[in-house]
């Protein structure tokens, strides 16, 4: 009984420290195939790897394979990254490659426009519009060239650095920034007509 | 910066962007990933492939036991019997008539001389 209750306090403990342990501790760990540790690391950057694919296949219902793919390859060979801090920008960019790679056989479908259909409730056009307005913008970046579409997706959505955002896609600061101004410039002429009737949507629903 | 062609600008653009969808994350995916990676595990591990000899079947069987007692039989037979001795020598005797001067020994004249020397 009392050596049951040790392993287990043990366990817990070392669950704990797996939690708190940097990321190339997690990957040393993950090369002798632990698979507890690899898990630590699943956990702590699927959200981020999900949340761009989905941005780069514009909602595409294969998001969940795509991330589940991207730590695939991670798990194949968790010794193939030279620097540890360099994991998000690692898992980005093979989930980004897979994304565009998978695209380039099978054209990405159009996402369709949201209907505008009114329930009746309180509020419910506001929502409507809301989810229109939504749709709209996502078509506009889902319709952009897949370099800019990253750039805009790590550094706008994500919130990534210019300098984090150029190393996951092994760029110069230069070329992102270049690559940003091009995907607003190319979101404003196609939102050019809408926007600002959309802007205009946006006010009257609040 | 104010756009030419759209008029747009880059704060209308932002409040724009601000209302892009984002996306719900599936419940389970880490139970989801932990299970392909265990399976993925499970599968790495390969049995060596034995070879298993083909048993044999029934109709290779009955032969093969006639064909053994048969030779069995036979070794008793002529062992017991002498004859297997004679039968040997006849089929020597045989083989050597009927391979003429081919299989005449060769040499034996000059062994005889060779012993005749070394006796004187």
């Amino acid at each position: 009984m009392g050596a049951v209750l040790a392993i287990r306090v043990s366990e817990e403990l070392a669950a704990q420290d797996l939690q708190g342990a940097p990321d190339a501790a997690l990957l040393e760990a993950a090369a002798r195939r632990d698979q507890k540790a690899f898990g630590v690391l699943v956990s702590r950057y699927y959200k981020d790897v999900y949340r761009v694919v989905w941005r780069l296949n514009g909602g595409h219902a294969d998001t969940d394979d795509v991330t589940q793919e991207t730590f695939m390859r991670l798990w194949a060979n968790p010794g193939q990254l030279r620097e540890a801090k360099a994991l998000k920008g690692w898992l980005l960019r093979v989930a980004s490659n897979l994304v565009m790679d998978r695209y380039r056989q099978r054209p990405m479908e159009e996402i369709e426009a949201a209907e505008h259909v009114t329930d009746g409730r309180p509020g419910a056009d506001a929502e409507v519009d809301a989810k229109y307005v939504a749709r709209v913008v996502d078509g506009a970046v889902a319709a952009l060239p897949e370099r800019q579409k990253l750039a805009l997706t790590l550094v706008h959505f994500e919130q990534m650095s210019n300098i984090a955002a150029a190393a996951a896609m092994e760029v110069s600061v230069d070329a992102l920034e270049s690559l940003l101004a091009r995907a607003r410039r190319g979101l404003k002429e196609k939102l050019g007509a809408d926007g600002r009737h959309l802007l205009g949507m946006m006010e009257t629903g609040q | 910066m104010s756009d030419k062609f759209t008029g747009l600008t880059d704060q209308e653009l932002d409040r724009l962007l601000a209302k892009a969808s984002t996306p719900q994350l599936h419940a389970g995916f880490e139970s989801r990933m932990a299970a392909r990676i265990a399976q993925t595990a499970a599968n790495n591990v390969v049995p060596f492939p034995q070879r298993k000899a083909p048993a044999p079947s029934r109709a290779t069987r009955l032969p093969l036991a006639a064909a053994l007692a048969a030779s069995l039989v036979l070794g008793v037979w002529f062992g017991s019997s002498g004859q297997g001795l004679t039968l040997f020598e006849s089929t020597a005797e045989t083989a050597m008539l009927t391979s003429g001067n081919d299989f005449a020994p060769t040499g034996m004249e000059e062994l005889g001389n060779l012993d005749a020397d070394t006796q004187s």
